[in-house]
């Protein structure tokens, strides 16, 4: 499955040829949804501008790293990742008390069943709902909450989300299957006609 | 009904002029230093121009100066000593001058004028101003 920047004729081959107009093309596609995930994870406004900019810097110093231009989406999402656990340590490192749960460091069982396969477009919230799935996102634990946001932010794919925050692809679907199980009652799959809306505002 | 990804949007769409200041800002840094030294090293040339055009102005001087001295120094020693007439040339030769600005500075008079003007002064005088010529 292709996420959503994949989709997306991104203009990366002329950014790593120095082209600035592309770079701010690209900078501009991604800076919302870059932030929503820092903030999500970091719940700093300042903290989160910093970490989008340093991302943005890293990114346009080190394009030739880059394998895919296909992947550039991933890509970014993985540095600025790499910079939140970066904060939390250095953070824990001054306070003298550990994070209170590190990304990389939680382990969790592999033995669950896959993911289900919807898109993350295909899966509604209802308007009256919106706070509470607000809610639930911040009640889960951080790992799970990194997962799910970036599954629904960008469409990644497991393989993608494994390579942006560093972990096998089997904890990847486990976090993913209990983060869709804790919002399972506000989200209304629209591929399952058993749990399509009710309502009809929601039609 | 929306989908995540636009709740999650919307729900932070208020930090997007900060974000376009940090990309503005990001972009900035990441302009090449072959692309930004030139402009920083115009502002450098720039803040010291006055610095500049004084210390042109004291080294043209002493080039003026280092110009004329040598040149007169030069063209002392290059007179060769074998070249320099005798005294007695040198007097004749100021007569000459003498002769010529003072007709030149004179109401113009021809000979015929100074023969007829001429009185001739006693023997003696004359004698005189030739010794001492």
């Amino acid at each position: 499955m292709l996420g959503v920047a994949e989709l997306e004729q991104l203009p990366v081959s002329q950014a790593r040829a120095g082209d600035a107009g592309a770079w701010d093309a690209l900078f501009r596609r991604f800076q919302l949804p870059l932030y929503v995930y820092v903030f999500e994870l970091v719940r700093d406004e300042q903290t989160s501008l910093d970490i989008v900019q340093e991302t943005f810097i890293n990114a346009a110093r080190h394009i030739h790293s880059l394998r895919s231009d296909r992947k550039f989406g991933s890509w970014l999402f993985g540095i600025a990742h790499q910079k939140c656990i970066q904060r939390w340590r250095e953070q824990a490192r001054r306070t003298g008390v550990p994070p209170v749960s590190d990304l990389d460091e939680i382990a969790d069982s592999e033995n669950v069943p896959a993911p289900t396969e919807n898109a993350p477009d295909e899966l509604l919230i209802r308007q009256e709902e919106e706070a509470e799935f607000m809610n639930l996102l911040n009640q889960l634990p951080l790992p799970q909450r990194s997962v799910l946001l970036l599954y629904f932010m960008e469409d990644f794919s497991i393989e993608e989300i494994a390579g942006i925050t560093g972990v096998s692809v089997g904890t990847v679907k486990s976090r993913l299957h209990y983060a869709k199980k804790s919002l399972r009652k506000l989200v209304v799959d629209t591929q399952d006609p058993d749990r399509s809306p009710k309502h009809p505002k929601e039609i | 009904m929306k989908t995540p990804r636009e709740i999650l949007l919307e729900r932070y769409r208020a930090a997007v002029p900060k974000l376009d200041a940090i990309r503005r800002n990001a972009l900035a840094a990441q302009q090449p230093e072959s692309a930004s030294s030139p402009f920083s090293f115009r502002n450098f040339l720039w803040s010291i121009r006055w610095h500049l055009v004084g210390m042109s102005a004291v080294w043209f001087a002493i080039v003026l100066i280092s110009l004329d001295s040598g040149q007169g120094s030069q063209m002392v020693a290059t007179i060769p000593t074998a070249r320099i007439p005798p005294p007695e040339v040198i007097l004749a030769s100021l007569r000459e001058n003498h002769r010529q600005l003072s007709q030149m500075i004179d109401s113009p008079t021809t000979d015929a004028d100074r023969q007829k003007n001429f009185t001739p002064k006693p023997h003696s005088e004359r004698h005189t101003e030739t010794h001492f010529a």
